[in-house]
């Protein structure tokens, strides 16, 4: 008896490392996965070469070092469709995201990639005190002007574009990859997904869960809809002998002091969902009214793993481990 | 005096017209009005229209006043129904192998 070796099933699923991030890639139709992989390098080397601050090289960090930027100066279409997104996100969350916290993020010793910051891995205590000296700051994401394509930062503000950058990149290649190839797609950018095309079960299946030891969630995403989840547990470094994490309150420039270990958020596109999510960290115990009132369909774990939702998100119960 | 007569009895005649006029008239209606009730006329009440109908219907090309010339002729496209409810984004697990986690990051 001659033993055949199983017919090679054709890859569609590929994971990688992106802006210190998980990435990954899931497409529905066979032989569309180098394509789509290609297309998802192309999406992503755009908007890193538009706006990484930790690039030096970046449209947005030559900008911020070039004192003709403050009176103005036309951008590419890439960077003005970054920073439109960042002001209306910046808007629709009643300033809560503000993209203008550069500065600041530098100030409390987030100035290079995460990976190279000294790593804080211990899970936060609920008990843990938790000290920031911060003073009130002005909302300032006002003062950006973009008139067209022509960007205006005054010279007291640097833009940081991080916390809708990457759920844009996440929408831009889900739709490219969809519409280019003709397949139902799924896209993880650090946990932001995004979907496009229709699949076969009109949608996917999606765990919810942030640290290992956090309670999980397996939920349905039905074929173009988003999910986020913002996380006080992870981008977190050590400065100057204390432990901060990565999500700003923009009232105080300052980081958060967590009222929740993460926040997740479904919505018809990564953006909204990601805008909601870090906006639910920065408000705190007041996020779920402040949510429900905008509709926002959300999990939050509170720092003792207790699981709290809106309206429309499933049972916690169901698909719970 | 011939005149003031002449112009009584046209006046009469003219009254007397009028009257059987208005009789005619009256008793017309009165029967068409009796025969609908009675009869339950197929015309729909304005307000029945709005709380009984779900959803418009497409208008047949009969409806929408062009010559119907050609039989053959495959039906225009229909309007745009009406926008679906709209979807949860996120709905129960339907089971199987997750294709991917939400996690901070």
């Amino acid at each position: 008896m001659v033993l055949r070796p199983a017919p090679e099933l054709p890859a569609k699923h590929a994971e990688w490392t992106v802006w210190s991030v998980a990435a990954s890639l899931v497409v529905e139709k066979p032989g569309a996965l180098s394509a789509a992989r290609a297309l998802a390098d192309e999406v992503l080397r755009g908007v890193g070469a538009a706006c990484d601050r930790f690039d030096p090289g970046s449209e947005l960090s030559r900008l911020a070092d070039d004192p003709v930027a403050r009176n103005g100066v036309r951008v590419s279409p890439l960077l003005a469709e970054l920073v439109t997104t960042a002001l209306l996100v910046a808007a629709q969350t009643d300033g809560s995201v503000d993209p203008t916290l550069g500065f600041e993020l530098a100030r409390w010793g987030y100035d290079r990639d995460i990976d190279r910051l000294p790593p804080a891995e211990q899970p936060m205590s609920p008990d843990a005190a938790v000290t920031v000296s911060a003073v009130a700051r002005r909302p300032q994401w006002r003062d950006v002007e973009l008139d067209g394509r022509v960007l205006t930062v005054p010279p007291h503000l640097r833009l940081d574009l991080g916390a809708t950058a990457k759920a844009f990149t996440a929408d831009r290649i889900a739709a490219r990859v969809a519409g280019e190839l003709d397949t139902a797609v799924l896209v993880s950018l650090g946990g932001d997904i995004a979907t496009a095309g229709r699949s076969g079960r009109g949608g996917w299946e999606v765990v919810v869960r942030d640290r290992e030891t956090d309670p999980s969630q397996q939920v349905f995403l039905p074929d173009g809809s988003a999910i986020a989840t913002s996380s006080t547990q992870k981008r977190r470094w050590v400065h100057e002998g204390r432990v901060y994490q990565h999500i700003l309150d923009p009232a105080f420039g300052a980081p958060v002091i967590p009222a929740w270990r993460s926040a997740t958020v479904a919505a018809t596109d990564c953006v909204t969902a990601n805008a909601f999510s870090t906006a639910a960290i920065v408000r705190g115990r007041a996020a779920p009214a402040w949510l429900a009132e905008r509709g926002a369909t959300a999990r939050l774990v509170d720092l003792e793993g207790r699981v709290v939702t809106t309206a429309g998100w499933p049972d916690p119960g169901e698909g719970a481990s | 005096m011939a005149t003031l007569l002449r112009g009584k009895r046209i006046v009469g005649w003219l009254t007397g017209v009028i009257g059987a006029g208005s009789l005619a008239v009256t008793g017309l209606m009165s029967g068409f009005l009796l025969g609908t009730t009675h009869t339950g006329s197929s015309s729909v009440s304005p307000t029945s229209v709005p709380t009984t109908s779900t959803a418009p219907a497409a208008p047949s090309r009969h409806d929408d006043g062009e010559d119907d010339d050609s039989e053959s002729t495959p039906a225009p496209a229909a309007p745009a129904a009406p926008a679906p409810a709209t979807q949860a984004p996120v709905q129960p697990s339907q089971g199987g192998q997750s294709s991917g986690t939400s996690s901070g990051s």
